[in-house]
């Protein structure tokens, strides 16, 4: 993997894990789990995806060459989903501030939930550009379903566990999250073996620690479900941190398989 | 129909790299930088013939620059329109624009956008755009020793070679419509029974 890449891996998943926070934090806000969310936890899940966005932003400007010149990153919306992806990430950014600003000006609930559902749509029409972008006809182990799909999952995991860990009074025995996250984890990991065999160059070392610590985030919450250990901070971050470790792991996959077809 | 094309004679091409040093000198190209580049592609081995086995290696060279493509997927997956076809018809960098994220280099079918590290912005051939405005064919065509390359509008190239054919490790043409006539060396048949590769991916 071109070394330049390790910032487009941390791009994209920190960008889809600000995504999946927020479309969670509207799911759960708009159905039965809103009890779970005061005012306080309001703010704060919005505070921290956020502030991931802004660290991606950050972090994808280091992989350009010249990232003050940025902003005329916009010139091609008709046909390049880069373009694309750059106003859906500031439409989203600008998204979530207005919608920190409403959390403390206002409580008109018409004003939240048109910023709920346009906030939903710049999220999910991140990771459709996104996968867009990786779609290409010249490199065909990115050209397939699975780009998007490990996308998505990884918005949904990173969503869950950043969930589960800043609510503290949900998610506690007999809970959905645990059945949901570990059919999700199943998913990324074939998703994950599918890029490992059909990709080019792939590390078969990369690709067993994938494995070892996938298997690993599987079984933490089936541990911490059945009771064997304590539904506790420390086994919720621990959690978080091995899925983050575990989603990287598997994006540098995605790039290390990078073959162009042609020259 | 794309609006030019380059004619190249495979059978005539000896792989000396005289078009590739000639651009690299006539454009002040940075090591790394290879705006033409001149593949080795090889295949064969030994084959069983009757009870004998016989070693049928062979090998054929390709001298490929940007082909000017009719659907550039360059330009369409540049964000800044950067990436363009300028009024001459051509496509370009307008490096003020550039931000040097790279992404028309993974759009391109034929490795052409060269990223500058110390500039920081890509580049890429541009069929010597000024030579053509005075009449003279690009650095590398008139450079060959062999007289294995040549320039001219699509209409031109197409007359006097016909539309030639598409070789091992090109794309399908029909996807994007590149300015390039191919006379196949006679061994590049081959390819197409047997796993040909390309030599400096091989021995990287
Ligand atoms: S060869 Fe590559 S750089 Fe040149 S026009 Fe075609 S896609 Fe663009
Ligand atoms: S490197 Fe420059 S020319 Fe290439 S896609 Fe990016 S902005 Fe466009």
């Amino acid at each position: 993997m071109d070394s330049d890449y390790i910032f487009l891996v941390f791009f994209t998943v920190l960008s889809q894990s600000a995504a999946g926070i927020f479309i969670l934090r509207e799911v759960m806000l708009y159905s039965s789990y809103n009890y779970m969310i005061d005012k306080h936890l309001r703010i704060i899940t919005l505070l921290i995806a956020g502030l991931i966005v802004l660290i991606a932003i950050i972090t994808a400007s280091f992989h350009l060459g010249k990232p003050l010149q940025a902003v005329h990153t916009l010139r091609n919306l008709k046909s390049s989903w880069l373009s694309r992806e750059i106003l859906f990430i500031l439409i989203f950014s600008g998204i979530i501030l207005l919608y920190l600003f409403t959390e403390f000006f206002t409580e008109s609930s018409s004003i939240k939930i048109s910023l709920s559902i346009s906030g939903i749509i710049a999220a999910l029409g991140l990771i459709v550009c996104m996968s867009g972008i990786y779609m290409l006809k010249t490199i065909p182990v990115w050209n397939t379903f699975l780009t998007p799909s490990s996308f998505f999952l990884t918005s949904a995991l990173t969503g869950i566990s950043v969930m589960f860990i800043i609510i503290p009074a949900g998610f506690g025995k007999g809970s959905i999250i645990y059945p949901v996250f570990s059919l999700l984890m199943i998913l990324s990991l074939i998703v994950s073996a599918f890029l490992y065999f059909t990709g080019e160059t792939s590390s078969v070392v990369l690709f067993i620690t994938r494995l070892v610590t996938g298997l690993m985030a599987l079984l933490v919450p089936l541990l911490i479900y059945s009771g064997i250990i304590p539904n506790k901070m420390p086994s919720r971050l621990f959690l978080l941190l091995l899925l983050l470790f575990t989603e990287i792991i598997g994006r540098c996959i995605f790039y290390t398989g990078f073959y162009k077809s042609g020259l | 129909m794309p609006e030019y094309a380059f004619y190249i004679n495979s059978s005539a091409c000896s792989g000396c790299k005289t078009c590739q040093v000639a651009c690299k000198d006539k454009n002040d190209l940075p090591t790394g930088v290879n705006w033409r580049r001149v593949y080795e592609i090889e295949g064969g081995g030994w084959k069983e013939e009757n009870g004998v086995f016989v070693s049928q290696p062979y090998g054929y060279f390709l001298s490929l620059s940007c082909q000017n493509c009719e659907n550039p997927e360059c330009v369409k997956a540049c964000p800044t329109t950067a990436m363009h076809v300028n009024a001459s018809g051509i496509v370009a960098v307008d490096s003020e624009l550039c931000i040097g994220c790279r992404y028309c280099s993974w759009a391109c079918p034929y490795g052409a956008p060269q990223y500058d590290q110390a500039k920081k912005v890509m580049t890429k051939c541009n069929l010597c755009e000024d030579y053509l405005s005075i009449g003279t064919k690009p650095s590398c065509v008139m450079s060959c020793p062999m007289r294995a390359l040549d320039f001219g509008t699509w209409e031109e190239i197409t007359s006097k070679y016909g539309t030639g054919e598409n070789v091992f490790p090109l794309p399908d043409p029909s996807q994007y419509k590149p300015g390039i006539v191919i006379k196949p060396h006679r061994n590049s048949a081959m390819t197409r029974n047997d796993k040909a590769y390309i030599a400096e991916n091989e021995y990287k």
